[in-house]
């Protein structure tokens, strides 16, 4: 095969047979492409098409070359395609015609698109198309290239993420403004509720002497059952509408301290690890010795992540060890950590009382607790933590055995993830015309 | 003649807690008359003399109780009216709200509140908030 580039010497006598077999064998090459390849010259006019640019627009070769009216084939009407732009060296002037353009990342001065087609059949096709300059030995453009590629398999794909990524996204704004307004709306009531069983309570301090002078009045069942009325009978009852009012109370506080959870910023920074869990510590230092309990920490990295979350994150899962201690044994505590290519992954464990297998799903959630009901909470810090864990792109998990002991791990992505996933990661000229 | 002490406004739409700070006004002593709107619009318009009360002028409040959930205009609304105006911006403004939001707190303060009470469900605390406030205002009118 003879060399193709046009930099080889060819004698006067070859010249007119070599450049024949030159492109005869472009154009083998050319047609064995399975890529959908047309080539235009320097009139705009078709010079190459071929099989596979056949089987895509439904318009053969013999059809088409010659012609320089490309637009009418794959539009309908007369429009400018990417290899006209090219030839005419004005391709800065593109971004008027396709809504979606860049610069070829591969050849200079190459341009590239993309854009749903309607082929001869009526289907909808979503093309890729790039189309790039062919000089001559002094650098002028000659020609321009142009290949096709159907990508309606990949497009579809991304717009069903796109949708699903926007769902998912709207859903989440939802549940955090509703949990926001629930939280908010329904605190409302509670304080009529609180306010005026208060009122009552009062009432009845101001009736106490009247109430007092109006019992002698009354003698034996009658004065019994009022004195039962009014001395233990409506105090009970006001005792249990003001204790569910503060409970209620705290129920709501964790919900709308979660939801600001969901939508508070997280400034990811640099963190101690080792210093933040000793800085804990020492405010716990009561409990674990009212506990009997001993800490370890092992080896701790520095990890990229949200300072008040971590310390949040630590705060509680310790917090949580020392509660659920068991009374018959020192308690001993340890948190190490361990390091892979892609996240830290801390492990607090604790020889505490262990908890059920059939309870381990639903402890992150919010208002479960699991166990015996002995220690006071509501049920909301190892739904921060899920929470505050997940927002930093890391998991948390936990291994238990029930009176031996807990292991609750989570990670840290050692690069912080970007909150919104970038949908693309072409370059285009102008953003501002994407339709 | 003694002037008339100026009235206080509160501005709240829930009947409930409309009844529960009277009650705790008046136990702190505070015998100032409460005019009781229940939604913003109506504070705005008392205020400015606008609307249903275009025909009115109505005396200046001593002290103007805002809830932040009110119907028509949100409190937030109303309260950067009044900051914005020379003639309201003055009046001492308390604003009264279920959440301890940190957000909203400071928006509140950044528009000009003076006092941000958080309504607490716990009663006597509530009723602590609202009688300081009777204290406040008693100090205020001292002469």
């Amino acid at each position: 095969m003879k060399n193709l580039s046009p930099n080889t010497e060819i004698s006067t006598d070859e010249q007119h047979v070599s450049r024949q077999e030159q492109m005869e064998c472009v154009d083998r090459l050319f047609q064995s492409c399975a890529v959908p390849t047309f080539v235009i010259d320097s009139l705009h006019r078709v010079v190459l098409w071929n099989k596979a640019c056949e089987a895509l627009t439904g318009v053969n070769a013999a059809d088409i070359i010659g012609s320089d009216d490309l637009g009418k084939v794959f539009y309908g009407y007369e429009r400018q395609v990417l290899a006209d732009f090219v030839i005419d060296g004005n391709i800065e002037d593109v971004r008027n015609n396709y809504a979606i353009h860049s610069h070829s990342l591969l050849i200079p001065d190459g341009l590239q698109s993309e854009m749903w087609y309607t082929d001869r059949n009526g289907t909808e096709r979503y093309i890729f198309f790039d189309a790039a300059p062919i000089r001559n030995s002094s650098g002028e453009t000659i020609a321009a290239i142009e290949t096709l590629q159907d990508i309606t398999g990949r497009k579809r794909a991304e717009e069903k993420l796109q949708r699903t990524a926007a769902d998912l996204k709207e859903s989440n704004d939802d549940i955090r403004s509703f949990a926001y307004i629930v939280s908010h709306d329904l605190r409302a009531p509670l304080v009529n509720l609180k306010g005026f069983s208060g009122e009552l309570g009062m009432a009845l301090q101001e009736l106490e002497p009247l109430f007092e002078k109006g019992l002698a009045t009354f003698e034996g069942e009658e004065r019994r059952r009022m004195e039962e009325l009014f001395r233990i009978e409506v105090p009970e009852a006001l005792e249990f509408i003001g204790s569910s009012v503060d409970r209620m109370d705290r129920l709501i506080n964790g919900i709308l301290k979660l939801s600001r959870l969901g939508i508070q910023d997280l400034k990811p920074e640099p963190v101690n690890t080792a210093d933040l869990a000793r800085s804990i510590l020492r405010y716990l230092a009561h409990q674990l010795e009212e506990r009997n309990a001993t800490v370890s920490i092992g080896a701790l990295p520095e990890v990229v992540a949200d300072r008040t979350a971590m310390e949040q994150i630590f705060g509680n899962l310790f917090d949580n060890a020392v509660k659920y201690l068991a009374a018959d044994r020192p308690g001993r505590i340890e948190l190490d950590a361990e390091t892979t290519p892609e996240m830290t992954v801390f492990h607090l464990r604790d020889n505490g009382r262990g908890i059920a297998e059939a309870d381990l799903e639903r402890i992150f959630e919010i208002f479960r607790r699991a166990g015996r009901q002995d220690v006071p909470g509501e049920g909301v810090g190892l739904a921060y933590v899920k929470t505050l864990v997940r927002r930093q792109g890391g998991k948390i998990w936990c291994v238990s055995r029930p009176g031996e002991g807990s292991i609750f791990s989570f990670s840290i992505p050692l690069a912080p993830e970007s909150k919104e996933s970038p949908v693309s990661g072409k370059t285009t000229l102008n953003k501002g015309e994407q339709k | 003649m003694t002037e008339q002490p100026k009235p206080i406004l509160l501005v709240e739409d829930d009947p409930g807690h409309v009844l529960l700070i009277e009650k705790n006004l008046r136990r702190a002593c505070v015998l100032n008359e409460i005019i009781k709107l229940n939604d913003g619009e109506k504070a705005v318009d008392y205020l400015f003399s606008e609307g249903e009360y275009a025909a009115s002028v109505n005396p200046a409040p001593l002290l103007i109780l805002l809830d932040m959930n009110l119907p028509v205009l949100s409190g937030l609304q109303v309260l950067e009216r009044i900051k914005a105006d020379e003639r309201t911006r003055r009046i001492p403004v308390v604003m009264l709200t279920t959440t301890d939001s940190p957000h909203e707190i400071e928006k509140c303060y950044d528009l000009g509140c003076n006092i941000y009470i958080v309504k607490p469900v716990n009663y006597v605390k509530f009723s602590e908030a609202i009688r300081n406030l009777g204290l406040f205002l008693s100090t205020v009118r001292t002469p």
